[in-house]
């Protein structure tokens, strides 16, 4: 629902970057297909349960980097390999282990954002 | 200026202020000020310098040490949101009436459309008022460099100088070239007591000196860099822009190619520039962020048939924050969304954390304000004000710091009953201490509820100035022994704290319950930098 919230700053070719999974902590929170149908609707949209493939994965705190894989074709500042770079660096203090399940997270991302232009 | 930082306008004035040479911070969270503060408070180079940041209680305190260190010889920076000015506008008044010694900088961080506030009040209104030079800085390296200009120009002039920001410039980050930190200045306290003692008779000779000193207040803002004529001022144009701090920014991201544009920065508005640009120009919009300070001025210099556009007139929107897209239209430009607002839409208002002590107080509350169906619950300003929403919908009123105490004491007074005031433990001592003074004094039958979380959580969870004081200070004031209770907010102490609410609703004075936890947010803080540590 906040992809659409922001939908009039959205350039005319810009695109949707979202995760699918409705975050329901209000009463009143939108029928989810009904949602679902009025983004689809749009030009550009790219989506994913980033939270279902991120616990398939055993990926439980990186849903999140998996967004920003998938936005990282569309950026147009960063080139993914400089997001893997800053990622490793931010990330160092807490060791290797959390720098592998983060760049792996971003991957799953930047994979599905590439399958998805393809197509 | 080697080094380039990516700072917080809020950062980029801590760093400014570290580096011209300061003494120190007084200030009190409020968004969007309280990163100066924290910046201050984490910095190495003010750990080594011994620069004074600790958080003060109130707006009002802060200004008045800061204007003691002043007097002292040193710098001193005090921070607030804009209704901070409204707690410390005694003090501030009457330091431009004393005069400082030490540069004093007062930096108001307004909150125009109001995100986290109660009005979107424009602070250079208050330097206006009290007759003291205005900085508005239009991105972050002018905020970083102008904070050097405010203390030399204070003490210059002998008087406190106003900074202010507005969210979109506090709250974004930008690179700033920094340069070196000067030294501090030396202990020096001023001995001239005609000047610091407002007796009439001083006060009137200093407020004199202090009408004597606007014209040379006016020339530096006249001859000041940071004020600038940009595009073609000799041929008439349509239109002639005056532009004024962050609004710059906009005005330059959709303006027309050769648009004369007045950018203004330092008050009091230069009338010389003024009268120029509508010399060129069949006409001048004033495009500035919160209310219209500059355009009712610009009207007043200007003859009364000359067309003056801006928030008044109807061009810009008269509330809420600029944004480029209604810059953009002023300035007659094309564009504006591509994509209409979406149909599937709910607000998602803010919400109280899951397993905070708030929600345990409001769920009491509410159980046995049930039983009362002429209670009135006075709020006051913090995290718990979210008790006014679903699913609590639990206060009627939440107007200003401390008014929860005060206004049901007037109430009381007014024989309203039961009349229950809630309050969080930093907006207690910020002021409702003084109130519950009154309510004692006069025999109130009130009940307040201090739900102490042990911070200031709003802005972050800052330090709360009364932490583990509560008791003594409400003892102190007078509140009977029996009628002042501490109780944990848990879903298991529910029986014990409806029974005491209820017993202290049917006693006739003031009583105090104080439901104590710590908050959720600051208590994982805590127990996450433990661990970090000893890992």
């Amino acid at each position: 629902m906040e992809a659409l919230r922001y939908l009039p700053y959205l350039a005319p070719e810009g695109v949707i970057v979202t995760a699918s999974h409705p975050f329901v902590n209000i009463p009143n929170y939108p029928e989810e297909s009904a949602l679902l149908a009025e983004l689809d609707a749009l030009p550009h949209v790219v989506r994913l349960d980033i939270d279902a493939l991120a616990r398939e994965q055993q990926l439980p705190k990186s849903a999140n980097m998996i967004l920003l894989g998938m936005a990282a074709p569309f950026l147009g500042l960063l080139d993914a390999e400089q997001l893997r770079a800053a990622i490793s660096r931010v990330f160092a203090a807490k060791g290797e282990a959390v720098v592998a399940a983060n760049l792996q997270a971003f991957d799953l991302g930047l994979d599905h954002s590439q399958k998805s232009v393809s197509k | 200026m080697s080094e380039k930082r990516l700072l917080l306008g809020d950062e980029a004035v801590a760093l400014g202020a570290l580096h011209a040479g300061l003494s120190g911070v007084y200030a009190y969270p409020g968004t969007p000020s309280t990163e100066i503060t924290e910046y201050i408070q984490k910095s190495p180079l003010a750990r080594e310098r011994g620069v004074r940041s600790r958080w003060c209680t109130n707006e009002k305190t802060a200004m008045e040490a800061a204007l003691g260190m002043s007097y002292a010889g040193k710098r001193a920076l005090v921070c607030m949101k804009h209704v901070g000015m409204n707690v410390c506008a005694d003090a501030f008044v009457n330091a431009a009436v004393t005069g400082v010694k030490g540069g004093l900088v007062v930096l108001a961080a307004d909150d125009p459309s109001m995100h986290s506030s109660q009005n979107e009040q424009d602070s250079r209104f208050y330097g206006k008022f009290a007759m003291v030079p205005i900085f508005e800085p239009s991105d972050q390296q002018e905020a970083y460099e102008m904070v050097a200009e405010a203390f030399a120009l204070s003490e210059a002039l002998r008087l406190p100088v106003l900074m202010r920001l507005v969210t979109r410039l506090a709250h974004s980050r930008a690179a700033v070239a920094v340069g070196e930190a000067q030294a501090q200045n030396a202990l020096s306290p001023d001995d001239e007591r005609t000047r610091w003692v407002l007796l009439p008779g001083n006060a009137r000779r200093q407020y004199a000196s202090l009408v004597a000193k606007q014209a040379e207040i006016e020339a530096a803002a006249a001859q000041s860099r940071r004020n600038a004529c940009e595009g073609g001022w000799n041929d008439k144009k349509p239109l002639g822009v005056i532009a004024a701090g962050i609004a710059y920014n906009y005005v330059r991201e959709s303006a027309p190619a050769g648009l004369p544009v007045f950018k203004l920065s330092q008050y009091p508005l230069p009338a010389h520039q003024v009268q120029e640009l509508a010399a060129h120009c069949a006409s001048i919009l004033v495009v500035e962020d919160g209310q219209p300070f500059v355009e009712e001025q610009v009207r007043g210099i200007l003859d009364a048939g000359y067309p003056v556009q801006g928030r008044l007139s109807g061009e810009l929107p008269r509330t809420g924050e600029l944004t480029p897209d209604c810059v953009a239209r002023a300035l007659g430009q094309p564009g504006g969304p591509a994509f209409a607002d979406a149909h599937n839409l709910a607000p998602r208002p803010p919400q109280l954390c899951q397993g905070c002590g708030h929600r345990d107080v409001y769920t009491a509350l509410n159980k046995v304000a049930a039983e009362y169906p002429d209670a009135r619950i006075f709020g006051d300003i913090g995290c718990y004000t979210l008790g006014a929403l679903p699913p609590f919908r639990a206060i009627d009123t939440c107007v200003d710091m401390g008014a929860s105490i005060t206004m049901a004491k007037g109430a009381a007074d007014a024989g309203v009953h039961p009349a229950i005031a809630v309050i969080g433990d930093s907006t207690f001592t910020h002021s409702g201490m003084t109130g519950l003074l009154d309510a004692v004094n006069d025999g109130s039958a009130i009940t307040v509820i201090i739900s102490d979380n042990l911070t200031t959580a709003m802005t972050g969870g800052q330090d709360s100035a009364g932490t583990h004081k509560y008791e003594a200070i409400c003892l102190a004031l007078g509140v009977e022994r029996e009628h002042l209770h501490v109780v944990v907010p848990l879903p298991k102490n529910m029986e014990e704290i409806t029974r005491i609410i209820r017993e202290e609703i049917e006693y006739r004075g003031v009583s105090v319950i104080i439901p104590q936890r710590e908050c959720m947010q600051t208590l994982g803080r805590k127990l996450r930098q433990k661990k970090a540590k000893e890992a």
